[in-house]
This record gives structure tokens, C-alpha cells and sequence, in this order.
């Protein structure tokens, strides 16, 4: 029953973006018909290819380009082919069968289109999914992109790539790579001077945050006063950011303990941490932890002792916050 | 008096910020995540740009990521989209995939 509801619904949704394109085709329209005639051979998949790349257009305020539609549809379609193929099957042919089953009533017309889809077109049926898992393989292959960049964007402790080892292009006839003599370059210096750690990457070691449940719905971060003296932070400063960033409200304790609405993990608050220690903490140039917080005319000043460096840091603003509790209490209380 | 050697005066400001980069400070897109009552969240997003429009986007979201969403008018910070659940990487890989910011422009907040 539900899989015959959907089709019904998807049928009214998309039937009127197909009629109003059919008389202006763009080229990106008739290329991607092209393609389909080529992969399906049956012409009323055109229009519905045709469709989505109509309202793909109007979605986006953007001129869409002809491979927009083509990754958008198997993003759309993708969590549905995995539970219940059948439904994801109709869709795409209920659509290419609409001019047929104009005619028939609505209930009949999914009937029929069920028929149809079982039985009649198997063909049709095989050359639909080839397409898309092309299509799929591409998108799939991109969001793996987008993930790795990711992790190095927010990695905050990034390491320099490493030259495999000294000097390795002695034996052969390749040129040095810039990386194997910047590489060189600090060897020899921590050679000459083993007192001074050149480029040495010391890692900023911070507890992990200790996090109690207080209840249902707080929790307490315990040792909030040693992770703050830990930063050289003042503890409002870091309350501030945890708050604000975590979106809830809190306060400090009499025992020192950091109070905050809503339920945390350990590993949640070692995030927050994170972000906290990557903005106002490390030295934005050279990533040392030894960095003093000041505050001039309602500007704050990230100063770095290891390398003199000073740079704004954003003050931390809360943003928008939606209202998550009932309004009805609100108004009242 | 001494003469500044090697001073080609050029157009370019040398104190001007830099425009070069692509992630102007200004207009970041903020993704928030909330707690509700119990497992559920809430994710809002602030700050998409004005050339966007969110009633379209909104519509690309809640059908993209299964999810309820809804546009909420802020004094401060203009529209603002909510959706339901932890939405935050299928934003960010939305966004970047379609070209509506850069991947500098996300900040995503919250644990």
C-alpha cells in the first residue's frame, strides 16, 4: 500500500514540470535525451530525465550545468534503492509511462504501471540501473574526495609530509623534490644544534575532560579549573566558548565543576575542547601551544612566545539559537 | 635623507586585506547542532548567502536528507534554516557539491 501511495504522489509532483518544459527544450535537455534514447530505447524516459533537469534549474538560482542533474539523482534516489528497490524502480517508470496513463484513472494507472514494471519492461528495467550505478560510482568516488579534504582541514594537528629519508636521491638520477631538501635543511640544523628544536612539532598534551551525568539532563565537566589552567585561559573565556558552541546553558558549581545543560559525552567535549584549543589556543603561524590571550579596545590578540607572532582571534559570539523548548511554556514562564 | 631602494610604487595596497582569498571573513555559514529533549538535535544553519534562495533550498534539504526543515526570521541574522537532526557533514558536502559556498566558508559548531 505505501509503495502504491508514493507513485501516486511522485506522478502529481512531477507531471506538471514535465508539461511545462516539453515545448522549450535547452540543449543540456536534448543531450541528456540523447543519452537516455541511447541507454533505455524507449523515448518516454526523455521527458522525465528532462523534467528533473528542469526543476534542478529552478531549485538552485545557479545556471545548471548538464552533469548537475545527472549526480543529483542518484543522491536522491540512493537511500531507497538500498531498502526497497521496488518503490525506486516505479518511480522513474511511472514517470515515463505518464502520457500513457493519463487516460486511465489514478488508482488503475498504478495498478497498471505495476503491471508494467513486473512483467513488460524487464529490458528497460536493466538499462535504468546500469545508468545509475555509473552514476552512482562517480558521486561516490567525489564524497570520498570531499571527505579526505575534510579531514585535513580539521585535522588540528597536522603533520609535515616526511621525506622518506635523507637525502634518497643520491643513488638515482631524479632530481630532489623540494620536500626531501626542506627535509635536509632542518636534519642538518637539528644536527648543528641539538639544543634549539627547529621545526620540531611538540605536542600540546591536554587532559581529557572529565565528564559526570548530573541526572538526566546535565552534566558536569569535573576538572573544567585544571583544563583552563592547563590552556592559560581564563575560565570564562573557555565557559563562554563551551556554551555558546555546544548551544545549551551552564554555569560553574561550588566545587569547581562545570555545570552544562543537556547530555554530553566525553568525546563530544574533547571536540569542543579541540576547536577551542585550535582557535584561541595554538599559534595561528606556528602552532605552539605558548600563547598568551589579550584583549585590546574589544579586539582579542592571540600572542605567540615561541615566534613573537600576533594575530586577531574572532570573539566568540553565540549565534543564532533556535528555540528548542515549548513555546507555550515560554510565554507563560 | 635616505631613499627607499626598490619601491615600485604599484596599485596594489600593501596594507589592504587580502582580497585574494576566497573565504572572506565576513560571511561564513554557521551550522549550529542543538540538543532536543532525548537523542534528537536539531541543525540550523546561518548565514547563506543573500543571492540564495532559502525557501528553494530549504525544499533541496528536507528532500535530500529525509528530514523536516523550516526558515526562521532573525532580527540579526536573517534566515536562518532549521532541520531536524544531526544534519551537519550532509550540509557541508551539499553545499560544496553544488557550489553555494566554499569549503574555507563552513564553520560547523558543536560537539
Amino acid at each position: 500500500m505505501q509503495s502504491l501511495d508514493l507513485s501516486l504522489k511522485k506522478k502529481k509532483k512531477k507531471k506538471k514540470p514535465a508539461l511545462d518544459l516539453e515545448d522549450g527544450a535547452s540543449p543540456a535537455v536534448d543531450e541528456l535525451t540523447d543519452k537516455t534514447e541511447a541507454l533505455s530505447l524507449n523515448e518516454e524516459a526523455a521527458p522525465a530525465d528532462a523534467d528533473l533537469t528542469g526543476k534542478k534549474k529552478k531549485k538552485k538560482s545557479k545556471s545548471a550545468s548538464e552533469e548537475a542533474p545527472a549526480e543529483e539523482e542518484p543522491v536522491a534516489e540512493e537511500p531507497l534503492e538500498e531498502i526497497d528497490t521496488s518503490i525506486k524502480k516505479k518511480k522513474k517508470k511511472s514517470k515515463a509511462l505518464d502520457e500513457e496513463l493519463d487516460a486511465e484513472a489514478a488508482v488503475a494507472a498504478a495498478e497498471a504501471a505495476e503491471n508494467d514494471m513486473f512483467g513488460d519492461d524487464a529490458p528497460a528495467d536493466d538499462t535504468g540501473d546500469l545508468d545509475l550505478s555509473g552514476k552512482k560510482k562517480k558521486k561516490k568516488k567525489k564524497a570520498a574526495e570531499a571527505g579526505e579534504e575534510e579531514d585535513d582541514v580539521f585535522a588540528s594537528e597536522e603533520k609535515a609530509p616526511v621525506a622518506a629519508g635523507a637525502e634518497t636521491w643520491l643513488g638515482s638520477d631524479r632530481d630532489y623534490t623540494y620536500p626531501e631538501l626542506l627535509q635536509r635543511v632542518f636534519d642538518i640544523m637539528r644536527a648543528k644544534n641539538p639544543t634549539v628544536a627547529v621545526g620540531e612539532k611538540r605536542r600540546f598534551v591536554m587532559k581529557p575532560p572529565q565528564v559526570l551525568r548530573i541526572g538526566a539532563k546535565k552534566c558536569a565537566l569535573v576538572n573544567f579549573v585544571e583544563i583552563c589552567s592547563l590552556m592559560r585561559r581564563t575560565q570564562d573565556h573557555v565557559l563562554l566558548f563551551i556554551l555558546s558552541e555546544l548551544g545549551t546553558t551552564g554555569s560553574m558549581d561550588g566545587n569547581n565543576h562545570l555545570i552544562v545543560k543537556g547530555r554530553f559525552q566525553q568525546k563530544q567535549m574533547e571536540t569542543v575542547l579541540r576547536h577551542y584549543i585550535r582557535e584561541y589556543v595554538t599559534c595561528h603561524t606556528c602552532k605552539s601551544p605558548e600563547t598568551n590571550l589579550t584583549k585590546e579596545n574589544r579586539l582579542s590578540f592571540l600572542q605567540c612566545e615561541t615566534c613573537g607572532s600576533t594575530c586577531s582571534v574572532a570573539a566568540i559570539k553565540a549565534g543564532f539559537q533556535a528555540i528548542t523548548t515549548k513555546r507555550a511554556a515560554m510565554r507563560t514562564g | 635623507m635616505a631613499t627607499i631602494q626598490n619601491f615600485v610604487p604599484s596599485r596594489l595596497d600593501p596594507f589592504a586585506n587580502d582580497q585574494s582569498e576566497d573565504a572572506p571573513g565576513g560571511n561564513y555559514i554557521h551550522i549550529r547542532i542543538q540538543q532536543r529533549n532525548g537523542r534528537k538535535t536539531l541543525t540550523t544553519v546561518q548565514g547563506v548567502g543573500e543571492e540564495f534562495d532559502k525557501k528553494k533550498l530549504v525544499k533541496a534539504f528536507k528532500k535530500e536528507f529525509a528530514c523536516n526543515g523550516t526558515i526562521v526570521e532573525h532580527p540579526e541574522y536573517g534566515e536562518v534554516i532549521q532541520l531536524q537532526g544531526d544534519q551537519r557533514n550532509s550540509i557541508c558536502e551539499f553545499l560544496v557539491k553544488f557550489d553555494l559556498a566554499k569549503k574555507e566558508q563552513l564553520k560547523v559548531h558543536g560537539f
